[in-house]
C-alpha cells in the first residue's frame, strides 16, 4: 500500500493560507484564555479531591448543593466514570473531616446510595506552589534546550522555527481546553499530567519538524541552485508519506488510550491525540515556512544594503 | 554475514540481559497465579513454607506503582520554623519576629528557612550576633562563636532533623506493618512516604504526623469556668441586642458605645450571674446523670437561637473536678474554637487557661452527631514526653479497656511524684498531641514513675500511641503537604484499561504496518514486540515502577517506536524508485535516514530528562518509560531490523517487498 506517492503540493507557495489558519486558532485561543481562562486542578491550585464510587444516577448539581453547608462553601462535583463522583473543594480541612463530613452529608441526604470513596487527593497551598514552579520550569527548560541543539545541529533559523511550532502547538492544545472545559463529559483541567503530555507533543511535535529539516538540510547541498523555498517545499514532500504514515499509528494508539484508558487517563489522552494532529500539521504549516520566511527576510535585508555599499 | 556478527552478539546480550530482569517479574505473575487458584488454607500454607523465595520473588519483580495497586503517597514537611525556635535558647520579640517573616519569605522564595532567617536578621541589624540566641556547648557553639559558624550549626541541625524524621517515620511505618514501604527524601526539608495497599489510611495519617507530644497538665478552676462561659454568654447577646437596637436608631450612646459598653455589663454583671448559674445547676436533680439530656442551663430564656457562642457550644453548669467547659458536636469544633479565639472573648477567659478537645467523643446526639467535651487545662506543661522511657499496651482487669502503661525516668518520675503529692484530690490531664485522653483524679501520692493513659476507643489506638511513643518525639512537627491515596478498585479498574490499550494499540499497529509495508512490515512488527520486552526489562533493570502515566508512556512509545522503521523503509522506497538495486536501497535507505532518526530522538530524550527531573511521582513513571521507549526502539529500528535484513536479503536472497 502506498499514501502520496511522490507528492508534488505546493505548501510553501501557499504558505499564507496555514498563516490564516494558525492565527486565527491562535487569536481564538487567547480570547478564550482572557474570557474563560484555564481549568488548573488541585495539582496547582491546592485542595482537596475524593472520588466516590457507586453513587448511582446522583445528579451531580443536587450533591453540590447538600455538600455546599457541610463542606462551608461549595464543592465543584463532576461525573466519573459511569457510577462515580468527583468531588473537589478548596476547604483547608483535615481530609479525615472532609471525607466523613461528605459521607454523613450523603447517608442524611441520598440514603439510597452507599458511596464509597476510592481515591483522596490533598494537595497543600505550599505543594502546589512548588508543583506549578516546577511545571513552568519544565516547559521554559524544555524549549530551551531544544531551541540549542536544533541551533547547534541546524542553525539559529531552524532552532526558531521548531520554537514557533512548538509554541503555536501548546498554545493552541491549552486553547482548546479553556474553550471546551464545560463542554466534554470529562475534566479538562490543566494538572501535573496534562504538562507531561504538553512536553510529548513537544516531543512528537518537534520530531515531525526534525526530519523535514534534515531533509531541508540534504536537499540544500544536492540543489544548490533552486531557490530556497522551492527546495523546502520538496523536502516537504518527500517526507510526506512518513510524516502521515507516523501521524497514523501515533494517532492509533493515542485514540486507544482516549477511549480505553479509563477515567484517569482521559484528559492526559486528549492532550495528545489534539497534539498530534497539531504537531503534524505545524511542521508542515509552521516551522518550515517560518524558516523561509526568516531566510527572505535577511535577503532582502542584504540586497538593499548591498547598492548601499556599492 | 560477517560484519554483523557484532550486531548480533549485542542484540543477544541485550535480550539476554532484559530476560535475566524480566525472569522474576514472570515467576512473580505465575506466582500470583497459582496462589489464586487453591484454597485460603492451602494458600497460607504454602506462603509459610516458601516465605523466602516469595519474598524474593516479589521484590526482584517488576512492580507496580500505587496508582495501580492502590496505597498511599505522602508527603510530609518538617516544620522547620519551629526547629528554629526549639534550638534558641532565649527569644525576644526581634526574634519572634524575624522568624515569622523568614517563614512566610522562605514560602513565597522556595528557598531554605536558615538562609532567609539569617539574611532577614541581618538586613534589620547588620552587626547582629547569632549567638546570642544560639548556643550549643557540644556542638562547639558559644557565645564568642561567629554567625558563619552558628549558621553552619543550624544547617547541620535542620539536616539532622530530617534525617531523624525519616528514621522515626520509618519504625512507625515498620511498627504499623506495611508489606514494601518507600521512605525518600524530596528536597531539603521534605520526605516522601510511598505505602502500597494500607487499608485504612486515616490511622496512617495520625501515625506519620503524631509528634507524640505527651503532656501532664493541671487543670483549671471550674467555677471560675462557669463564670467565664456566663460573661461570655453575656457579651454576645449584649452585641446582638446593640446590633438590634442600632438598626432601629434608638439613643445614640447605646449604638455608637454598644461594645465596649456591652463588654463592661457582662463583667459588672459576672458575679450576680454566676451565682444565679450555679443555683440553676444545684437545682438540677442529678448533674452527672447524662451531660447531653440536660436542658441548657445558662440559656434558658430562649437566647440562645441568636447568640453565636450558644449556637455552637453548649457550656455546662459548675461541677466539682469536672473541668470541662462545653460541649460542642463534631461538625462545630473549628468554628468554635475560632470563636474562642477571637481576642474580646479571650479576655473574658480566666488567665493562664488553655482550652484543648477531648479525644474521643462522650455520646452522641439524638441524630448520630458525635458529641465532644471541650476541657480547660492550665497552659503550664508539668511533665512531657521527654520523660517516657518505656510504654505498653495494658487492658483494665474491671472493665478491659485497653489502656497505655507507661514508665518514666528518674527525673520525670520525682517530677510526677511531686505534682500528684501536690494536687491529691484534684484532676490532672492527659494530652497527647493537642488532645485530652483523660483527666483522672489524683488519688495519692505517685512514686516510681508510672502513669497511664486511658480512655482510648480501641486496641488499635492504644497501639498506635505506643508506637508514636516508643519510636520518639519528632525533633519538629511534621505537616501533611501532598496526600494522594487510591482505593484498590480504583487500581484494579486502572490496570485493566491499561492492558487493553496496550494490547488494543499493539494489535492495531501491527495490522497497519503489515497492510502498508508487506515483508517490511513484519521485520517492523519482529522489532515492535521486542522493544516492548525491552522497555520492560529496562525498567525492572533500573527498579523503576510501572505507574498509569507509564502504561500510557508505553502505549504511546508502541505509536512512535515504529516511526524510526517508517523512516528508514520510505527512504528505501525512494531509493528503490531512483532504480538502485534492493540492497544498495536498503544501504543508502538507513545510512540516509540514521540523522534525521538521531536528531528527532535526542531531542525527545531531552523532552524526557527534563519530564523527570522537574516531575514528581506518577510524571516521574511517565518520563522513565518514554527514555526508555526511545532507546530501546532506536535499538531495534536501527541495529535489529537490519540484521533480519541482511539475512533476509544476503543469506536466503529473499525479493523483500517494502509495499
Amino acid at each position: 500500500m502506498r499514501l502520496l506517492e511522490n507528492p508534488s503540493f505546493s505548501f510553501i507557495p501557499n504558505r499564507k493560507i496555514g498563516y490564516l489558519i494558525s492565527g486565527t486558532l491562535i487569536v481564538l485561543s487567547l480570547l478564550s484564555f482572557m474570557t474563560r481562562g484555564l481549568e488548573q486542578g488541585i495539582d496547582f491550585l491546592g485542595g482537596t479531591e475524593i472520588v466516590l464510587e457507586n453513587v448511582g444516577e446522583l445528579d451531580a448539581l443536587d450533591v453540590r448543593e447538600a455538600l455546599t453547608q457541610p463542606l462551608g462553601g461549595q464543592p465543584e462535583v463532576k461525573t466519573f466514570g459511569t457510577t462515580g463522583l468527583l468531588i473537589r473543594t478548596a476547604a483547608d480541612r483535615d481530609v479525615d473531616d472532609l471525607r466523613r463530613a461528605i459521607l454523613s452529608e450523603f447517608e442524611a441526604s441520598f440514603p439510597a446510595v452507599t458511596p464509597q470513596v476510592v481515591q483522596t487527593d490533598v494537595v497543600g497551598p505550599r505543594f502546589a506552589q512548588d508543583l506549578q514552579r516546577g511545571a513552568i520550569y519544565s516547559v521554559l527548560g524544555a524549549l530551551f534546550v531544544i531551541f540549542m541543539y536544533i541551533m547547534l545541529r541546524f542553525e539559529w533559523r531552524y532552532g526558531i522555527g521548531a520554537l514557533a511550532a512548538i509554541t503555536h502547538d501548546v498554545i493552541i492544545v491549552l486553547g482548546i481546553f479553556s474553550m471546551f472545559q464545560d463542554l466534554l463529559p470529562f475534566s479538562l483541567q490543566i494538572d501535573q499530567a496534562i504538562i507531561a503530555a504538553f512536553l510529548t507533543i513537544v516531543g512528537y511535535s518537534l520530531n515531525d519538524t526534525v526530519v523535514v529539516f534534515d531533509r531541508a538540510r540534504e536537499y540544500l547541498n544536492l540543489f544548490k541552485t533552486d531557490p530556497y523555498a522551492e527546495v523546502m517545499n520538496r523536502s516537504i514532500n518527500s517526507t510526506l508519506s512518513r510524516t502521515v504514515v507516523t501521524s497514523i499509528t501515533t494517532l492509533i494508539v493515542t485514540s486507544i488510550l482516549l477511549f480505553f484508558g479509563g477515567d484517569v487517563l482521559r484528559g492526559f489522552s486528549f492532550a495528545l491525540v489534539l497534539g498530534v494532529i497539531i504537531g503534524t500539521y505545524s511542521s508542515v504549516f509552521v516551522a518550515s515556512p517560518v524558516v523561509v520566511e526568516l531566510r527572505h527576510w535577511l535577503e532582502d535585508k542584504d540586497t538593499k544594503r548591498k547598492p548601499a555599499r556599492a | 554475514m560477517k560484519d554483523n556478527g557484532f550486531k548480533i552478539a549485542l542484540t543477544v546480550f541485550f535480550v539476554g540481559l532484559c530476560g535475566y530482569y524480566l525472569y522474576p517479574t514472570v515467576q512473580s505473575i505465575m506466582l500470583n497465579q497459582r496462589l489464586s487458584d487453591m484454597t485460603e488454607q492451602e494458600r497460607v500454607e504454602y506462603e509459610q513454607e516458601n516465605f523466602t523465595q516469595i519474598q524474593e520473588i516479589r521484590q526482584e519483580a517488576l512492580g507496580l506503582g500505587l496508582d495501580l495497586l492502590g496505597g498511599m503517597h505522602v508527603t510530609l514537611e518538617i516544620r522547620v520554623p519551629d526547629l528554629l525556635g526549639q534550638l534558641a535558647i532565649n527569644q525576644d520579640d526581634t526574634f519572634r519576629d524575624v522568624l515569622q517573616t523568614a517563614a512566610d519569605r522562605a514560602l513565597e522564595e522556595d528557598r531554605p528557612v536558615v538562609d532567609v532567617f539569617v539574611e532577614e536578621f541581618e538586613s534589620r541589624d547588620p552587626n547582629v550576633r547569632l549567638s546570642r540566641y544560639f548556643r550549643n556547648e557540644q556542638a562547639d557553639v558559644t557565645r564568642r562563636s561567629e554567625n558563619t559558624e552558628v549558621i553552619a550549626y543550624l544547617n547541620s541541625q535542620v539536616e539532622e532533623a530530617v534525617t531523624r524524621a525519616m528514621e522515626i517515620v520509618r519504625n512507625r511505618v515498620d511498627r504499623y506493618g506495611v508489606s514494601e514501604p518507600s521512605i525518600q527524601r524530596q528536597g531539603d526539608r521534605r520526605i516522601v512516604v510511598e505505602l502500597p495497599g494500607v487499608d485504612n489510611p486515616e490511622r496512617v495519617r495520625d501515625l506519620l504526623r503524631g509528634t507524640a507530644r505527651l503532656e501532664f497538665r493541671l487543670m483549671a478552676d471550674p467555677q471560675r469556668l462557669t463564670e467565664a462561659a456566663q460573661d461570655i454568654i453575656d457579651y454576645f447577646e449584649a452585641q446582638t441586642a446593640a446590633a438590634d437596637t442600632a438598626t432601629a436608631d434608638t439613643a445614640g450612646t447605646n449604638g455608637g458605645a454598644a461594645p465596649d459598653a456591652s463588654t463592661d455589663d457582662a463583667l459588672a454583671d459576672a458575679g450576680a450571674e454566676s451565682n444565679d448559674t450555679t443555683a440553676a445547676s444545684d437545682t438540677t436533680a442529678d448533674p452527672t446523670a447524662d451531660p447531653l439530656a440536660q436542658d441548657d442551663p445558662l440559656a434558658e430564656d430562649g437566647a440562645a437561637a441568636e447568640n453565636p457562642f450558644l449556637q455552637l457550644m453548649q457550656p455546662l453548669p459548675y461541677q466539682q473536678q469536672r473541668p470541662v467547659f462545653a460541649h460542642v458536636i463534631e461538625p462545630d469544633t473549628s468554628a468554635a474554637m475560632d470563636l474562642l479565639r477571637q481576642d474580646e472573648v479571650q479576655r473574658l477567659m480566666p488567665s493562664g487557661v488553655e482550652l484543648m478537645f477531648g479525644a474521643n467523643a462522650i455520646g452522641q446526639t439524638e441524630d448520630g452527631i458525635n458529641v465532644y467535651e471541650l476541657i480547660a487545662v492550665r497552659d503550664e506543661v508539668e511533665l512531657a514526653g521527654e520523660a517516657i522511657t518505656d510504654a505498653s499496651v495494658e487492658f483494665d482487669q474491671f472493665t478491659n479497656e485497653a489502656k497505655v502503661l507507661m514508665v518514666m525516668n528518674s527525673d520525670g518520675a520525682r517530677t510526677w511524684a511531686r505534682l500528684t503529692g501536690a494536687n491529691v484530690g484534684e484532676p490532672v490531664a492527659v494530652a497527647l498531641d493537642g488532645e485530652i485522653y483523660s483527666y483522672p483524679t489524683v488519688q495519692q501520692r505517685i512514686l516510681g514513675g508510672r502513669s497511664e493513659i486511658s480512655g482510648l476507643e480501641s486496641r488499635q489506638e492504644a497501639q498506635d500511641i505506643v508506637t508514636v511513643l516508643q519510636s520518639g518525639a519528632l525533633p519538629a512537627p511534621l505537616d501533611i503537604v501532598g496526600d494522594r491515596t487510591v482505593g484498590p478498585s480504583l487500581g484494579e479498574a486502572s490496570i485493566r484499561a491499561g492492558f487493553t490499550s496496550v494490547m488494543a494499540g499493539l494489535v492495531l499497529v501491527i495490522l497497519f504496518m503489515v497492510m502498508y509495508y508487506r515483508t517490511a512490515g513484519i521485520v517492523a512488527n519482529v522489532a515492535l514486540l521486542l522493544n516492548l520486552v525491552l522497555i520492560l526489562g529496562i525498567l525492572a533493570g533500573f527498579g523503576a515502577t510501572l505507574t498509569l502515566p507509564g502504561i500510557a508512556g508505553i502505549v504511546l512509545t508502541i505509536g512512535m517506536a515504529v516511526d524510526a522503521n517508517v523512516l528508514i523503509f520510505d527512504r528505501i522506497r525512494e531509493e528503490q524508485n531512483t532504480g538502485k538495486t534492493l540492497k544498495a536501497s536498503i544501504d543508502a535507505g538507513y545510512d540516509r535516514s540514521l540523522s534525521a532518526i538521531l536528531d528527532a530522538n535526542i531531542t525527545t530524550f531531552f523532552v524526557g530528562v527534563i519530564l523527570y527531573s522537574f516531575g514528581v511521582g506518577p510524571i516521574q513513571g511517565f518520563a522513565v518509560t518514554l527514555m526508555a521507549g526511545i532507546l530501546s526502539s532506536l535499538f531495534t529500528a536501527i541495529i535489529v531490523t537490519r540484521i533480519i535484513f541482511d539475512y533476509l536479503v544476503d543469506e536466503r536472497s529473499m525479493r523483500v517487498s517494502y509495499g
